[in-house]
């Protein structure tokens, strides 16, 4: 019998929320007010995320590698200080230091990584629902958000321990009178046991997009399976990668499934169908994979003017969009 | 209350409710079609006053007819107004910003916002072709609200414009506002109410203006002028006020009080008005028999006199602070530039009264 519960308490000056499972050994920590941010996930005392090292540390160094930040509104790269929608452009505004830059100086990972704005509107525990919290954030309402993003949109994103599993449901609404571009991600990062060498990978995806030089996607794509003939249970060894996939195999509930295996310890991503583009990072230089439940390909928006990427998600005035993703972690 | 009683109130309510638009009492508000667009008209049977409205232009004042002569310059036609973007008729409004600014930014505290002119919303004018008069002249996006005609309230009709709804408009102006405009006939007079309310959760820098444009009968070199206002602002060649101010009398002797227009070129910027004991500010302008006053309320500080010499106009202009508050405010050279708080509404109130007419 699970007697799931919420506790706040508050870490480096940070109001933090947890959600814990008792039964097994669960415990999600957030930090509404530096971007919602889902900064530790224990099970049994071990990580499923990759930590923060300390707030402070995250906020100077202005780089997601840990937790799960949430990327909105825009995911990844755009390739240009402007993007399109329906035919309008839209600027950029350095000025405003909100944005953050990639190598090559492009704008990446939206607005809301480190926003302090974020408010938790509702937390609830019971055996059949679990232990849930959910934050908002009015994005119109602040005008450096607002000159970056003009669509008038809040978010509630809704985190959900139960039997086992961490659920994230985004809803996204359009608050406003015209239709609103719709692109977000999360970075969940994991470092399972064992040498990253050997971690293994299981990817059922069908296709591959291809990048330009500055790692943006340029509409082309590739069967999966070309570009990783075994990704289904592909050992990690020495390959990078920093790669986006779509057209995800799912089941009959419209889910797919994303996981790294270490020696014991499994996480698995499990992707609504509303999170049809995966990314998944591996880098060599560092101790970790991110598998990424992403809606759209990377810079969908300016793609999707240049004629390359049909599918961008268009959200109608007074509709609310929603997407979940959950994060499974066994063997811990 | 008797039967009696409750039967006579009854048939004094009947009375007052208005019938087919048409009111039974004086005033009365009529909507009728003109050149496809919908047009509200605010009517004074009595005074033989009738002012119109266009809420999809703009929510644009295009005709104030009383005894069948024009207080405002009526348009050519909508289309005329709407292709040619000429500012000489009716009354535009104009916000976020009225008249210019004088770069393709803004700052407000401390931040700098772009004007984006692929949105294709930002106006520019010859000579200068600096941003001018805001994104609102012709936004279709207005919607009436309410309206009504009885002798308490005069005949009135209220627009509003969610302007936080619209990412052309926010994209260049990113503060979350409504704006709730009426505008009202009664006792003679047309009463104009802005009210922005701040529906975001961070300040809001208000700027906005109205500009009225009045052609009296008579010669415009006979025309007389008055300007109840004590500073003038001095601007630079691209019309831009410095900052610096003059007494309005040395700028133009008589002016605060009264002068004759004769072959004078105005487009100046005043403001410290010598305010009645209700607070109000007067500038008015005098033809052969016909006067227009306009009075401004305490948040209409900053008035513009344009009169051209290539056209027969003039316009007096309530504005709240001076043409490119913004950047004046940020430069450190005006220091009344008016911010909302989150969830507060500021409101300001102009009358126009014709006389004569």
């Amino acid at each position: 019998m699970a007697f799931y519960s919420v506790r706040k308490k508050e870490v480096e000056g940070h109001l933090t929320y947890h959600l814990l499972d008792p039964s097994r050994k669960m415990d999600f920590g957030l930090v509404p007010d530096i971007g919602n941010f889902g900064y530790e996930f224990k099970v049994n005392g071990k990580d499923a995320l990759i930590p923060a090292p300390s707030f402070q540390t995250y906020l100077e160094a202005h780089r997601t590698s840990c937790g799960n930040p949430f990327l909105a509104p825009w995911a990844n790269r755009i390739d240009r200080d402007y993007y399109y929608f329906q035919g309008k452009k839209y600027l950029l505004n350095e000025e405003l230091g909100n944005l953050r830059r990639d190598q090559f100086k492009q704008a990446i990972h939206g607005l809301l990584c480190f926003e302090s704005r974020w408010r938790v509107v509702k937390k609830g525990t019971s055996p059949q629902t679990g232990a849930f919290v959910t934050s908002r954030l009015e994005f119109h309402k602040y005008p450096d958000l607002a000159a970056q993003f003009p669509f008038a949109a809040t978010y509630e994103v809704t985190h959900l321990m139960k039997d086992g599993q961490l659920e994230v449901t985004t809803e996204v609404a359009n608050t406003g009178r015209s239709a609103l571009p719709l692109m977000m991600a999360y970075h969940p990062y994991f470092r399972p046991d064992g040498p990253r060498d050997e971690w293994t990978l299981s990817l059922h995806a069908r296709t591959h997009w291809l990048l330009n030089a500055k790692l943006v996607a340029t509409g082309e794509t590739e069967p999966a399976r070309k570009f990783l003939p075994n990704a289904r249970k592909f050992v990690l060894g020495k390959t990078f990668l920093d790669d986006e996939f779509s057209g995800l195999e799912r089941d009959a509930r419209g889910l797919a499934r994303i996981s790294i295996q270490g020696r014991t310890q499994k996480v698995e991503v499990v992707y609504g169908p509303e999170f049809d583009v995966a990314v998944v990072y591996a880098p060599l230089d560092k101790e970790l994979i991110c598998i990424e439940p992403q809606t759209g390909p990377t810079n969908c928006f300016n793609l999707h003017h240049d004629g390359k990427y049909p599918g961008l998600m268009v959200l109608d005035p007074g509709k609310t969009f929603k997407a979940s993703f959950w994060i499974v972690p066994t063997g811990f | 209350m008797t039967h009696r009683t409750i039967v006579l109130a009854f048939a004094a309510l009947i009375l007052a409710l208005p019938r087919g638009g048409l009111a039974v009492g004086n005033y009365s508000v009529s909507k009728k079609v003109v050149e496809g667009h919908t047009t509200y008209h605010l009517l004074d049977a009595q005074r033989k006053m009738d002012f119109g409205i266009v809420p999809d232009i703009g929510n644009f004042a295009y005709q104030f007819k009383v005894n069948g002569k024009d207080v405002l310059i009526t348009p050519e036609s909508f289309t005329a107004y709407l292709d040619k973007h000429w500012f000489g008729w009716g009354i535009p409004f104009l916000a976020p910003y009225a008249n210019r600014i004088d770069q393709d930014f803004y700052y407000f505290q401390g931040k700098k916002y772009l004007l984006n002119d692929a949105l294709g919303n930002v106006l520019r004018v010859p000579p200068t072709k600096l941003p001018l008069h805001g994104l609102l002249v012709y936004d279709p996006r207005w919607e009436v609200v309410k309206t009504g005609g009885n002798d308490a309230e005069g005949a009135f009709i209220t627009s509003r414009m969610e302007f936080y709804k619209y990412p052309d408009l926010m994209a260049q102006f990113p503060f979350a506002q409504v704006y709730e405009v009426t505008y009202r006939l009664k006792d003679g007079k047309l009463e104009c109410t802005t009210k922005v309310s701040n529906v975001g959760k961070s300040p809001l820098p208000v700027h906005f203006g109205y500009h009225p444009y009045f052609h009296p009968d008579g010669p415009r070199e006979a025309w007389t002028v008055g300007i109840g206002a004590q500073k003038h602002w001095l601007v630079n060649k691209a019309l831009i006020p410095s900052g610096e101010t003059e007494p309005t009398d040395k700028f133009l002797a008589g002016a605060s009080t009264s002068f004759t227009l004769g072959k004078q070129f105005v487009d100046d910027g005043f403001s410290d008005f010598q305010r009645d004991t209700k607070g109000l500010g007067h500038v008015w302008t005098k033809g052969q028999t016909q006067k227009i006053e306009v009075v401004y309320g305490k948040e209409f500080d900053y008035a513009i006199v344009y009169a051209p010499l290539d056209n027969t106009l003039i316009c007096i202009e309530p504005q709240t602070g001076p043409t490119n508050a913004f950047n004046l405010e940020h430069e450190g050279k005006f220091h009344g530039l008016i911010v909302l708080e989150p969830g507060k509404t500021f409101q300001a109130t102009y009358w126009i009264i014709p006389r004569g007419f």
